[in-house]
C-alpha cells in the first residue's frame, strides 16, 4: 500500500457508544471531515450498488424479491448516510430524526406521489412495471440511479431541522449558476426569503426532481 | 469479419501505406481495406487492377476515370462505378469519426468525391451529402444531414469535442445542457444515433466523465479521462425488450417493515461508511 492509498483510506472504526467514530491505531477520535468525505464516497458507492443490482435483475442473476429487498436496503443505507451529511456527522443524529428519514423511506418505497403528474412511484411501483414487462434494462438502470440521487433530499431534512433547532425560521432558494434549472425552481429562487416551511427542498416540487441542482441558505 | 492469411498478405500487398485518415485504428482499417479488396474481386487481373487503384487513390481520384485503366478490357462502366463506391464508402466509414451507421446507397454524378448517401432506417431515410478531399495525401471527408435527421433536436447541436474538453465535471454536468454537448460529441465522434442512457459522471479529478449510451439496440459505455476516450461494449444490453424477472412482489405491509431503521441498520450504515 502507498502513502498516498493510506492517506485516503485511514482505519477507522465506528464506536457505537461514544457514537463516533475512532482511529483503529491510537482509539483517538477521528477528524469530522474524514469522516464525512468518507460518507461522499460511500454514497457514491452506494449509488452505483444501485445500478448493479438492476443489471443483475436484468441478467437473471437475481430474482425480484431478492431485487426488491436489497433495493430497499441500499436505498435505505444512502437515506441514512445522507443525512449523516446533512446533520454533519453522525454524533448528531437524534431519534427524530430517524422518523423523518423512515417517512422518506415510505415514499421511496411505496408511497410516493409525483407532484407533477400526480403518479405514485416508489420501488414497489418499479417492481410492479418490471412484473408488467413495461420496463426495459436501460429505464430500469436509469430509475435506480434516481432513486440514488433522490435520496438528498435527506440531507436537506436534516439541514432544514438543524436550521429550526438553530432558531432561525426563514430561507432562500439558491440555484446554481451552472446548472439549467427549472422554472419551478427559479420560481422559488424569486421568492427570495421566506418562511422556512414555505420553501420546498430541493428536488420536492420541481419539475428537476432529482436533478435539482439548488440549495436553500437558512436564515 | 476474419481476414484469411491469404487475404492479410494480399493486403499487405495492396495497402502498404493507407490513406492517413487521422485516428484510424489499424484492425478497423484493415477489414475495411479487405472489404475494398473483395469488392474489386480476388481474380488476377482484378488483383493487377487493385494495385493500380491503389496508387490512383492515393494520388488523387479525380484522375481515376474509364480511359486510364490499366486493363480497359478487364473492367466495364459498371465495375468501374462499383469501384468508385468502394473507395468512398471506404474514405467515409474510415478512421474514428467515420460514419458508423451503415450507408446503404452512395449517389454521385461523374465525380465521386461529392454527393450523397443514404442509411435507410424502417420507414424513413436519412440522407448526408458528403465531401471527399485529399490536401499532402491525406483524405478528409465532410458529412452534413440533407434530411431526416431534423426530427431530432439534438442532431443540430454543435457541439466540438474541444467544448467536452475544456469542461471539468461539477454537479452542472448532469444537466439537459451538458447531456446535449456530450450527445453531439459522441455522435460527431462514434455513432450518430446515439443515445444517452446514464448521467454524465466524474471521473478521477474531475478532468473526466463517463456515462453510457446506446446506438441501435448496443449499450455502451464511454469514459472520458481528460485525454482519451475509452469505449466498451455493455455485455447483454438491450434496448427493445423489457427486463424479464422471476419472482414475486412485496406487499405493502413488508415495505412498510423494511422502512423502519432500526439500531442494526444504523450500525451497518455507520461501519460500512468507514469499510
Amino acid at each position: 500500500m502507498s502513502i498516498i492509498e493510506f492517506a485516503i483510506s485511514p482505519d477507522f472504526r465506528f464506536d457505537s457508544k461514544a457514537n463516533r467514530y475512532r482511529w483503529r491505531d491510537t482509539n483517538k477520535f477521528a477528524p469530522k471531515q474524514a469522516i464525512l468525505a468518507r460518507t461522499r464516497t460511500y454514497v457514491d458507492n452506494q449509488k452505483q450498488a444501485l445500478v448493479q443490482l438492476g443489471s443483475d435483475l436484468s441478467d437473471g442473476k437475481i430474482d425480484l424479491i431478492k431485487f426488491q429487498r436489497e433495493a430497499a436496503d441500499i436505498v435505505k443505507s444512502l437515506h441514512l448516510s445522507q443525512a449523516v451529511l446533512g446533520c454533519d456527522g453522525i454524533e448528531n443524529l437524534k431519534p427524530r430524526d430517524f422518523l423523518a428519514i423512515a417517512r422518506e423511506l415510505k415514499k421511496q418505497y411505496k408511497d410516493g406521489k409525483d407532484s407533477e403528474t400526480g403518479k405514485p412511484f416508489g420501488l414497489k411501483w418499479l417492481a410492479q412495471d418490471i412484473k408488467d414487462g413495461n420496463v426495459s434494462r436501460a429505464q430500469l438502470l436509469n430509475r435506480l440511479r434516481m432513486f440514488g440521487d433522490a435520496s438528498k433530499i435527506s440531507f436537506w431534512l436534516m439541514k432544514r431541522q438543524a436550521a429550526l433547532d438553530g432558531g432561525m425560521s426563514l430561507a432562500r432558494r439558491i440555484l446554481n449558476p451552472d446548472a439549467e434549472n427549472c422554472p419551478d425552481c427559479y420560481a422559488y429562487a424569486q421568492m427570495g426569503v421566506k418562511p422556512i416551511a414555505d420553501l420546498p427542498l430541493p428536488g420536492e416540487r420541481c419539475q428537476c426532481r432529482t436533478q435539482c441542482q439548488c440549495s436553500i441558505e437558512f436564515v | 469479419m476474419s481476414i484469411p492469411e491469404y487475404a492479410q498478405q494480399t493486403i499487405a500487398t495492396l495497402y502498404p501505406s493507407e490513406p492517413t485518415n487521422e485516428g484510424l485504428i489499424p484492425a478497423h482499417e484493415a477489414e475495411l481495406a479487405y472489404q475494398l479488396f473483395s469488392e474489386l474481386g480476388t481474380v488476377p487481373e482484378f488483383t493487377s487492377f487493385a494495385f493500380t487503384c491503389r496508387e490512383q487513390l492515393l494520388t488523387g481520384i479525380s484522375d481515376f476515370t474509364e480511359s486510364n485503366l490499366p486493363d480497359p478490357a478487364a473492367l466495364d462502366f459498371e465495375q468501374l462505378r462499383k469501384v468508385q463506391e468502394s473507395f468512398v464508402r471506404y474514405i467515409l466509414t474510415s478512421g474514428t469519426k467515420g460514419f458508423k451507421d451503415g450507408i446503404d446507397e452512395i449517389q454521385f454524378e461523374s465525380n465521386p468525391l461529392a454527393g450523397r448517401f443514404i442509411d435507410r432506417r424502417g420507414d424513413s431515410d436519412r440522407v448526408f451529402s458528403y465531401e471527399i478531399s485529399n490536401e499532402l495525401g491525406a483524405w478528409t471527408s465532410t458529412v452534413r444531414a440533407v434530411s431526416g435527421v431534423s426530427e431530432d433536436p439534438t442532431f443540430s447541436e454543435v457541439a466540438k469535442p474541444e467544448e467536452v474538453m475544456t469542461l471539468k465535471f461539477s454537479e452542472s454536468m448532469s444537466n439537459d445542457r451538458f447531456k446535449q454537448i456530450v450527445t453531439a460529441t459522441i455522435r460527431e465522434a462514434f455513432e450518430d444515433d446515439a443515445v444517452l442512457t446514464s448521467d454524465v459522471e466524474p471521473v478521477g479529478d474531475g478532468n473526466g466523465w463517463k456515462c453510457t449510451y446506446k446506438s441501435g439496440k448496443q449499450e455502451f459505455t464511454l469514459e472520458w479521462d481528460g485525454t482519451e476516450f475509452t469505449k466498451a461494449p455493455v455485455i447483454g444490453g438491450d434496448f427493445a425488450e423489457p427486463v424479464e424477472a422471476d419472482g414475486d412482489l412485496l406487499d405493502d405491509d413488508e415495505y412498510d417493515r423494511l422502512s423502519e431503521i432500526s439500531a442494526a441498520d444504523y450500525l451497518k450504515t455507520a461501519n460500512a461508511i468507514v469499510e
